[in-house]
C-alpha cells in the first residue's frame, strides 16, 4: 500500500495537507519528503529517529520520509514532561531526533544529537522514492504502562501495509476528491490511519492546530472546508453536543468513530448532522496497528446494542481473533471472554520489555498452525449476527478522551510524591469522563501532588481532581473499596452543593 | 457594566472553574496562557460564564472568541 503513497506523491497535483488554513500541494510535499528521505537513507538500516511533534509541513514530511526510508519514527511531544520524553528516547534506543524549531533541541539531553529539519540539504535530482522492505520499522508508539513507565509498541512496514489494505477492503472508499480530518496527536495511533490512508489515495488532509480549543477547531475546519472523511472520538462529539442541533456537515461521506466505547445515545446526537455519511465503529489496540475490527452502523443497530454501546464488529481482512476464558480455554458460542487478536497487523512486541512480551503475547493453534496472539485485556462476546460486542476491561486500563491510560501509572507517581496509597477513578459528568485521584492520609497538599504529577505525566493523564482522604474504606477482603470511596465522595459533594 | 468590572467577574468565574490556577487575566489572555485551560475545562468554563451572565453563546460566537477581550466584547454585546 505504501507504493500507492509514493505514486500519489509523484503524480498527484492536488492538495495534500492543509495546516492552519495554509494549503500544501502533493508536489510541495514530495519535495520535502524526498529531501528528508535521501538524508535518512544515509543512516543505519532500522534506526529509529525521534521527531518532535509540530503541526507543520516539515514535520509531516519527515514522518512520512521515516516510514518510506529504512528508518522508523518515534514521536516526542513537547507538551509532555521532559522526564517522559527522556524515558521514551532511552527505551526506543534513539541516537538522534529531529525538530522544525530551534527550541526543539532542548527537548532531550545533549546525549542525543539534534537534527534541525531546516538544515537538511535538498535531495539530489537522482533520488527516487522506493517502498521500504516489509521488515523495516515504521514507528514505535508509546502507550501508558501500569508500572509507571510507558511501553513502546514496535510497528513494522508489514504491519502498517496490512492495516491500510484491510481498511481499504472493508471497503472504506476514499479518492482524490476527498478531504480528510486528522484530529489526532501524532502520539496516538489514530493519526497513522488518518495520515497514511488518505495520502495513499491522493486525498487532502486537514490538520488541527493544537493551540486552539480542539473540539471547536475540529467543527470549524469540518464546516469551513466541507470535510468528507472524518474520524471523531466520542469525547469530541460529547463536547460538541450543545452546538450539534445548529450544525450540519452534509459533505461528510464517511464518519469513523472509535478509540473508546461509543454509545448509541451519543451517536444519535451527531447522526442528524451527517445525513449523507456511512458510519463505522473501529476498534483496535496499538499492538495490532490501529484497528482490527469494524462495525458498519445501519438501521438494525438497535438489536445489537450492549448497554447502549455499539458492537465493535467483525475482524478486518487478515486479522485473527479468539475469545479466551480466564482459564485460557476458547470460549463457547456466545460466552464472554478476553479478546485475543493476531495476524499480519500484530506487532512483534514491546521494545526492551521481555517480561511484558512473555505475558502479553501467547500462541494458539489457528487452522492447524501455531499463531501469535495479543491478549487485549478487552472483554467481549460474539453476538448472533457474528459481531463482537465490547463488554468492558479485564484490568484497570481506561480510555479518557480517546487516550489509553493505565490507572496504575498515575497511582505509581502519586505514591512517589505522597508516600501513601492512592487510587484513581473515572468520574462521568455530562457524558464526559474525568480522572479523579484519591490520596490516603497524604503528607502533601493537593497542589503539591498536582505539581509533581504535572512533571511526570502528559496532560491527558493528569487527574482533573485530587481529593485527600483520611483513610480509605475497605472491602471484606481488606482491599480498598473503590466503589464506596467514590460514592462517599459523591454524597459529600451533593450535600455540600445542595 | 464597564470592562474592568466585567473582567473582574470573568476572573472570579475562571477561578471557580480552575481553582488550581493562579493567573491575573487581562484582555489579551488566551487559553494557552492559562494552565489547565484545555478543551474539557473550556466547555465547563463557557457553561459557567453563560450561567453567570445568564446568556448563551452560539457556535459561531464560540469559535470567534479567541481571547478574554473578544469574550468580553461578545458578552457586552449580548447584555446590551
Amino acid at each position: 500500500m505504501l507504493r500507492k503513497l509514493i505514486d500519489n506523491l509523484s503524480q498527484s497535483t492536488g492538495t495534500a495537507l492543509v495546516i492552519g488554513d495554509e494549503c500544501h500541494s502533493y508536489p510541495e510535499l514530495l519535495v520535502e519528503v524526498e529531501r528528508f528521505y535521501s538524508w535518512l537513507m544515509q543512516r543505519s538500516k532500522g534506526e529509529i529517529i525521534g521527531l518532535v511533534m509540530r503541526n507543520d509541513l516539515g514535520s509531516y514530511a519527515f514522518l512520512i520520509a521515516c516510514v518510506l526510508s529504512h528508518c522508523g519514527y518515534v514521536i516526542l511531544n513537547p507538551a509532555q514532561p521532559i522526564d517522559r520524553n527522556m524515558l521514551i528516547a532511552m527505551d526506543a534506543g534513539l541516537k538522534a531526533f529531529a525538530g522544525s524549531r530551534a527550541e526543539d533541541k532542548d527537548l532531550l539531553s545533549e546525549a542525543y544529537s539534534f537534527i534541525s529539519l531546516q538544515d537538511i540539504p535538498p535531495a539530489s535530482a537522482l533520488i527516487s522514492l522506493k517502498a521500504p522492505a516489509e521488515d523495516a520499522p515504521a514507528y514505535i508508539l508509546f502507550t501508558s504502562g501500569s508500572t509507571g513507565k510507558p511501553k513502546g509498541v514496535r510497528i513494522s512496514t508489514a504491519n502498517l501495509n496490512a492495516m491500510l489494505e484491510a481498511v481499504q477492503a472493508l471497503p472504506l472508499p476514499i479518492s482524490r476528491e476527498d478531504r480528510a480530518l486528522q484530529m489526532f496527536d501524532l502520539t496516538f495511533d489514530g493519526s497513522v490511519l488518518m495520515l497514511f490512508y488518505p495520502l495513499c489515495h491522493g486525498a487532502a488532509i486537514y490538520t488541527i492546530d493544537a493551540t486552539k480549543i480542539k473540539y471547536l477547531e475540529i467543527a470549524r475546519v469540518m464546516l469551513s472546508y466541507s470535510l468528507s472523511f472524518v474520524f471523531l472520538v466520542p469525547s469530541v462529539i460529547s463536547l460538541l453536543k450543545p452546538y450539534l442541533p445548529t450544525l450540519s456537515f452534509p459533505a461528510v461521506k464517511t464518519l469513523l468513530v472509535g478509540a473508546e466505547a461509543v454509545s448509541k445515545t451519543l451517536l444519535d446526537c451527531i447522526m442528524p448532522c451527517v445525513p449523507n455519511a456511512e458510519v463505522w465503529n473501529l476498534y483496535g489496540p496499538t499492538e495490532a496497528t490501529v484497528c482490527v475490527t469494524a462495525y458498519k452502523v445501519d438501521a438494525n443497530v438497535e438489536r445489537e446494542l450492549h448497554h447502549d454501546i455499539l458492537p465493535i464488529g467483525k475482524p478486518l481482512q487478515g486479522v485473527l481473533s479468539l475469545l479466551v476464558t480466564e482459564d485460557g480455554e476458547l470460549c463457547a458460542k456466545g460466552e464472554q471472554g478476553e479478546l485475543y487478536v493476531g495476524g499480519a497487523q500484530l506487532t512483534d512486541g514491546y521494545v526492551n520489555n521481555d517480561e511484558l512480551n512473555r505475558n502479553a503475547f501467547v500462541t494458539y493453534m489457528w487452522e492447524g498452525k501455531p499463531q501469535r496472539f495479543y491478549a487485549t485485556g478487552d472483554l467481549a462476546c460474539l453476538n448472533e449476527y457474528g459481531n463482537y460486542v465490547y463488554c468492558g476491561r479485564k484490568d484497570r486500563q481506561v480510555k479518557v478522551q480517546g487516550n489509553r491510560i493505565e490507572l496504575g501509572e498515575i497511582e505509581y507517581h502519586a505514591k512517589q510524591v505522597s508516600g501513601s496509597n492512592s487510587v484513581v477513578v473515572v468520574d462521568e459528568e455530562d457524558g464526559i469522563a474525568k480522572l479523579h485521584l484519591f490520596v490516603e492520609s497524604a503528607t502533601h497538599g493537593e497542589a503539591e501532588i498536582g505539581q509533581y504529577l504535572a512533571g511526570k505525566l502528559p496532560s491527558c493523564m493528569m487527574p482533573q481532581q485530587i481529593t485527600l482522604v483520611e483513610s480509605f474504606p475497605l472491602t471484606a477482603s481488606d482491599k480498598t473499596d473503590v466503589k464506596r470511596l467514590q460514592s462517599e465522595y459523591m454524597n459529600k459533594r451533593e450535600n455540600k452543593d445542595g | 457594566m464597564d470592562r474592568a468590572k466585567l473582567l473582574e467577574e470573568i476572573q472570579q468565574v475562571v477561578q471557580q472553574v480552575l481553582p488550581r490556577t493562579v493567573v491575573q487575566l487581562s484582555e489579551r489572555s488566551t487559553a494557552k496562557d492559562i494552565p489547565g485551560w484545555d478543551s474539557l475545562s473550556h466547555m465547563v468554563l463557557m457553561a459557567a460564564i453563560e450561567k453567570h451572565f445568564n446568556l448563551k453563546f452560539s457556535f459561531i460566537e464560540m469559535i470567534n472568541i479567541s481571547d478574554i477581550g473578544s469574550m468580553m466584547d461578545c458578552i457586552m454585546e449580548k447584555l446590551g
